[in-house]
């Protein structure tokens, strides 16, 4: 089953001879396809065997995996028939794994057995060093792209991180001190200050990116950001409104969710009814933002970002739309659940294909004359840490 | 698998160098005494691959022709040519599905969209894939692997990381201890316990008696608190101080006070409360790892389930260590089995349900290991909520092991 849907899009690819046409016949703004190649059912043999020998080694193989997981996807990701690779090197992996290791060793010690103002004090020296180590992981993972031969780097510089994440803290800031009185207030300050803090983010990501001599650029207006989180924000409310209605409409509803809470352990005594609407409503809201609004949000902010970003001149058109996106995530939720983390792989191969292949290059002028620059090599430290901390500011 | 021992799979990452391949080649399919190019349909190379070429530093795609032979792969194309020796390509791993590239010591590639012709060309030059490769070929490897992670966590989750947790715990310095029983007790005293009304004449007669029993064993302090919801309990933290709630005080005897805070002792001298700690952390992280993406709630209830399997263990190990200091402090084991066959009948009656039997899990009135987490005091409280009528159920998924057979393993032990 799963071999028969990778087929699809695998043969679309064969409908380009690779031989045929040399790529300086191209007209301008002719739109090049960017195919996934990559198989479900292969991705989980690689994952379940990098899986097992990294328990076996103890996680020591797991920077092999991590290479292998990474040649399997950028080699599967074809733009204009030419394949993306990945260049990292395990050994530096590595190594980058075993400081990241050490310090979220040191980071749990701390939450653990360290008292509330070593934890803070942890957390805070944590979040001076976040732009920095970002940037480093930027750095390795551009860098060790490439496509056409010609490898792409990162350039943003630390400095203008630091002013990127330094807007956050204070967009956020008056928002956590105001949660304190009520959580309610998140939801404003979270509104106004985010969709801009966003913009500057991806503006920063984008503008940094090159691709051999070529310079990243991103066009994507705040207005534009915003439109996506009112909208996000309303599918959230309409959906919560709904649920409450639809909940208190119906007596015997209310009866039944509290015994389930009962059921589950929950202590409850008066108003009982009302806790469990609330908790219903809650889990509702949990549902819809994890299964609607979360798909809707990545679709929208993906097309907005790729559709206005470009690399030189040659600029890219998304055009992944939110109902497909909503089912893909639904059912991957659903089948990573009922088949115990399994289907994971599948799942994440699936994701990549379809975001993947709605995006496609617009090039203006021919895709040859881009030449390779000297960049200095990095090490992986900065990602291996970002990722082992599970920051992941690719929203 | 028969060059499993010259080309490990850690060696051979995404790509892997070729000379490990050439010797492997040798040895390999080829090694039966037949020339490597024997079986090839095309003697001398292969020809009819179709690639592009970049040369590493241009963007330009140049559309070639690929030849392979023994010593060397070559392209050729109206603007490119070139021959280099296997020992300078790096080649991709060969997957079923997508292209395979190749990277010269100079940077330029060459990559194969359509590779089966490459594929077939390699394999008829008995230039095999690396074992990691193969595996990842195989459906049965596949389903091997998979056989084996399972075994794989469900061994470390049994042996490794109780041990691991074990030597970790030893390893922790008394200053740790000490920070982190003072941060539990703060949160109990804060959420749960009240000061104690028990007179000052039975506290100081307990103490005497938890003097009296570990003398030898280091620094251990007996404290008196007003159990609230914790009704009759005691519980040791790691820095050696055990709590006995006035609850538990009122119902048993200094003798069978005495057995309980033998057990307590043993909770004390494992380390059972850090080892709980670590272990849960482990657990926690790797669930939350694995189902990180998907369900946190479902990592966060694989992780409690994971808890209270470990704390059954180490309430076998407290009371099989109680027995043995109430022998060697000239008491019998029984006052400590008598003390849990106390609480287990008060429990029972207390919650006016009959019980199961050997089952029921005693929840409200047994000695309890300490929980250092227990910022959520719900968390450190015995499992009230639960009334689980399947017994067997019931004793694999209580904090605690089914009292009956606590008893049955002290008095054994006496004999």
């Amino acid at each position: 089953m799963l071999e028969d849907q990778a087929l699809a899009p695998r043969q679309a690819a064969d409908a380009l001879p690779p031989g045929l046409p040399p790529a300086h016949a191209i007209e301008p703004a002719t739109e090049l396809p960017i195919r996934f190649t990559g198989s479900g059912s292969e991705y989980f043999r690689i994952w379940i065997v990098n899986l097992l020998l990294s328990i076996l080694t103890l996680g020591i193989y797991s920077a092999w995996a991590k290479v292998r997981r990474l040649k399997y996807f950028y080699g599967n990701t074809l733009v204009d028939g030419s394949p993306l690779d990945y260049h990292g090197t395990p050994i530096a992996i590595l190594k980058g794994r075993i400081v990241a290791a050490v310090l979220l060793v040191i980071w749990i010690g701390v939450q653990q057995f360290g008292d509330l103002k070593l934890v803070g004090i942890v957390f805070v020296l944590g979040l001076i060093v976040l732009p920095w180590l970002l940037v480093r992981s930027l750095r390795f993972q551009f860098f060790n792209t490439s496509y056409r031969g010609v490898r792409f780097g990162f350039q943003g510089s630390t400095l203008r991180a630091y002013a990127v994440f330094g807007m956050w803290a204070l967009l956020l800031f008056p928002g956590v001190v105001m949660s304190f009185v009520s959580p309610l207030y998140m939801v404003p300050v979270l509104l106004l200050m985010a969709p801009l803090a966003h913009q500057q983010l991806r503006k920063f990501l984008v503008d940094g990116v090159r691709y051999g001599n070529l310079p990243g650029s991103m066009r994507a207006s705040v207005g534009a950001f915003y439109l996506v989180y009112v909208l996000t924000v309303l599918i959230v409310a309409g959906a919560l409104l709904g649920i409450g209605l639809v909940v208190s409409a119906i007596p015997g509803l209310l009866r039944s969710a509290q015994t389930m809470v009962s059921m589950a352990g929950g202590n409850i005594g008066v108003g009982a009814g009302m806790l469990a609407l609330v908790i219903v409503v809650a889990l509702g809201a949990m549902v819809v933002f994890i299964l609607f609004a979360g798909p809707f949000f990545v679709v929208r902010i993906r097309n907005l970002v790729w559709s206005r970003s470009q690399i030189g001149e040659h600029q890219f058109r998304s055009r992944a739309k939110v109902w497909p996106f909503i089912w893909i995530t639904v059912s991957n939720f659903l089948l990573i659940f009922f088949t115990l983390g399994l289907f994971t792989p599948a799942a994440q191969i699936r994701k990549a294909r379809y975001l993947i292949q709605s995006v496609a290059l617009v090039p203006q002028g021919s895709l040859d004359d881009i030449v390779a620059t000297q960049q200095d090599r990095v090490s992986a430290f900065g990602q291996e840490t970002a990722d082992l901390f599970d920051i992941d500011i690719a929203l | 698998m028969t060059d499993a021992s010259q080309t490990p799979p850690y060696q051979q990452s995404g790509t892997h160098r070729d000379d490990g391949l050439s010797r492997s080649g040798e040895s390999g399919p080829s090694g039966a005494g037949t020339p490597p190019t024997a079986g090839a349909p095309a003697p001398g190379g292969v020809s009819d691959i179709e690639g592009f070429y970049f040369d590493g530093v241009h963007s330009r795609r140049h559309v070639v022709r690929i030849t392979v032979d023994a010593a060397s792969l070559s392209i050729h194309g109206e603007t490119v040519s070139r021959t280099e020796p296997w020992s300078a390509c790096q080649i991709s791993e060969r997957t079923r599905h997508g292209p395979r590239q190749i990277e010269f010591s100079d940077g330029a590639r060459v990559a194969i969209p359509e590779p089966g012709a490459f594929n077939a060309a390699m394999a008829a030059l008995g230039r095999s894939d690396s074992i990691a490769v193969r595996m990842q070929q195989s459906w049965r490897i596949a389903l091997l692997s998979l056989a084996g992670c399972v075994l794989a966590v469900a061994a470390a989750y049994q042996w490794l990381l109780p041990w691991a947790a074990g030597v970790a715990a030893d390893q922790m310095p008394r200053s740790v201890l000490v920070a982190v029983s003072d941060q539990v007790m703060e949160t109990l005293d804060d959420y749960v316990l009240k000061p104690s009304a028990l007179t000052a004449d039975r506290q100081a007669k307990l103490r005497q008696r938890l003097a009296d029993i570990s003398q030898k064993l280091g620094p251990a302090e007996l404290l008196f608190r007003d159990g609230g919801k914790f009704g009759a309990n005691a519980f040791a933290l790691p820095s050696g101080k055990i709590i006995v709630t006035d609850q538990l005080a009122s119902m048993l005897n200094d003798e069978q006070i005495v057995g309980v805070l033998a057990h307590e002792l043993g909770h004390v001298v494992y380390r059972h409360g850090m080892r709980a700690v670590l272990q849960k952390s482990v657990v926690a992280l790797v669930a939350g790892w694995y189902f990180g993406d998907i369900s946190s709630l479902l990592a966060g209830s694989a992780a409690a389930y994971a808890n209270l399997h470990y704390s059954r263990d180490f309430e076998f190990e407290a009371d099989a260590y109680g027995a043995s200091l109430l022998r060697a402090n000239g008491m019998s084991p029984t006052l400590l089995a008598g003390a849990l066959e106390k609480l287990e009948a008060s429990h029972v009656h207390r919650r006016a349900k009959p019980s199961e039997g050997t089952g029921e899990p005693k929840a409200e009135g047994k000695p309890d290991v300490s929980k250092p987490d227990a910022s959520k005091p719900d968390a450190s409280k015995p499992d009230t909520g639960k009334d689980n009528p399947d017994g067997e159920d019931n004793d694999y998924w209580s904090t605690h092991p089914g009292t009956a057979e606590r008893i049955k393993r002290l008095l054994t032990r006496e004999n």
